[in-house]
């Protein structure tokens, strides 16, 4: 479905649905990118970065980037654009107390800059952008029903930006704190680098080469600020988007192990089983 | 034993107000007159999920029976918007829990209702 809703206050909401597309293009306000079904890919600079339905993709005001489409079937891609002002608005509400903003005195110059980079799309932020984009598909125009999802739509985005951004920085053990955002950039660079290749036989090195660091330094500085280990975080990307296409397509088993990336089917058996607790055929027949 | 709810009573200060409340705000269908313990009278309401509610007034119960019921939706800032426009008033904004979304209403008789999103967040 194909639309663009612009509002009173100038946030855009729009929705595509197409199979090819190569697109030059420059951002005139922060915009947060989705797609419901495909992927499609963007180009910011050297970086390329392809948001699936499980991701959204945050890319800032002036932004100039390349997206592309090439699928069988429609991508069903969906954005949304926050104008300045109500960011400044948002941000003022969530950062001010009462006493100010009803004074006036609240409103200074905030600069609207975000982490450009993919994030996992889940929790609140996933159920409140399905039911915006049913009201939008359905034709809604109530400006102050649209204006209240987004607004919940920036605070959910803020709460998993603390998960995958702050919290993360806060776990390196850098006393320097540009260092610590620096080497946050690098190892959130591998993490892109996985999420847009992950069906790809991408080897280590060539993720460490994207993220500009060392092999060792990036198994080292991904374990502390993930968790886990590169392979891990690979692996658990395959597994989640296997899940997805057993759930909504009707590809089967074997064919979706090499999809996702995986070369063997009973070590994704194994360890779809160990992550989920059901075998990937008992899950296709459940879901 | 088997044992079934009959409906569930709720006291309030005026019964007409109440009425307007449940049905033209909160959408609920006015079935009629029931009775309650002791031969008083009520009027019985029903939630979409067919939960009949009994409506009994009683004027004196100003600090008596409160209840306090959790209404589901499926889409809560929808509802919320458009029960804002009904002219309710909240008690809170929308506030996000471990299992779902949930905002907090009464009524002029003091009753209060919490409209709960339940979210699955392990799917």
């Amino acid at each position: 479905m194909k639309y663009q809703r612009i509002l009173k206050n100038n946030n855009k909401i729009s929705s595509d649905a197409t199979c090819q597309k190569h697109q030059r293009q420059i951002t005139d306000n922060l915009t947060i990118r989705f797609v419901f079904s495909g992927n499609e890919t963007y180009q910011i600079g050297k970086r390329q970065l392809t948001v699936y339905p499980d991701s959204f993709l945050i890319i800032n005001q002036h932004t100039q980037y390349i997206n592309k489409i090439d699928a069988i079937n429609p991508v069903q891609s969906f954005s949304l654009t926050f104008d300045g002002d109500f960011l400044t608005d948002f941000m003022c509400s969530q950062i001010c107390s009462d006493d100010k903003l009803l004074s006036g005195s609240a409103a200074g110059p905030i600069a609207h800059s975000f982490e450009e980079t993919l994030y996992p799309l889940k929790g609140d932020m996933q159920f409140n952008l399905r039911h915006l984009k049913h009201h939008t598909d359905q034709g809604i125009n109530d400006e102050f029903l649209l204006n209240e999802y987004l607004h919940h739509c920036l605070l959910n985005y803020y709460k998993i930006y603390n998960s995958e951004i702050a919290e993360r920085e806060s776990r390196l053990p850098f006393l320097n704190y540009s260092t610590r955002i620096e080497i946050l950039r690098r190892v959130n660079l591998a993490k892109e680098f996985m999420l847009s290749n992950y069906n790809q036989n991408i080897s280590l090195e060539a993720v460490a080469g994207y993220a500009c660091l060392s092999v060792n330094h990036l198994l080292r500085n991904f374990k502390q600020a993930f968790g886990i280990s590169p392979h891990q975080y690979l692996t658990h990307i395959r597994l989640q988007r296997a899940k997805h296409l057993i759930k909504t397509t009707d590809l089967p088993i074997n064919e979706i192990v090499h999809v996702v990336g995986f070369e063997c089917s009973s070590s994704f058996i194994r360890l779809f089983k160990s992550r989920y607790s059901i075998t990937p055929l008992k899950y296709k027949c459940t879901a | 034993m088997c044992l079934t709810v009959n409906y569930l009573p709720v006291f309030v200060k005026n019964l007409q107000t109440e009425i307007d409340f449940y049905t033209s705000k909160l959408g609920f269908e006015l079935l009629g007159d029931g009775i309650y313990h002791n031969d008083n009278q009520c009027k019985l309401v029903k939630a979409g999920d067919n939960t009949i509610i009994g409506i009994i007034e009683d004027p004196q119960s100003n600090d008596g029976y409160k209840s306090k019921m959790l209404l589901n939706t499926p889409d809560l800032l929808h509802d919320y918007h458009q029960l804002r426009l009904a002219g309710i008033e909240f008690m809170n904004k929308p506030q996000y829990s471990t299992n779902g979304l949930s905002a907090q209403f009464a009524d002029k008789s003091g009753n209060s209702y919490i409209l709960f999103e339940h979210r699955n967040y392990q799917d």
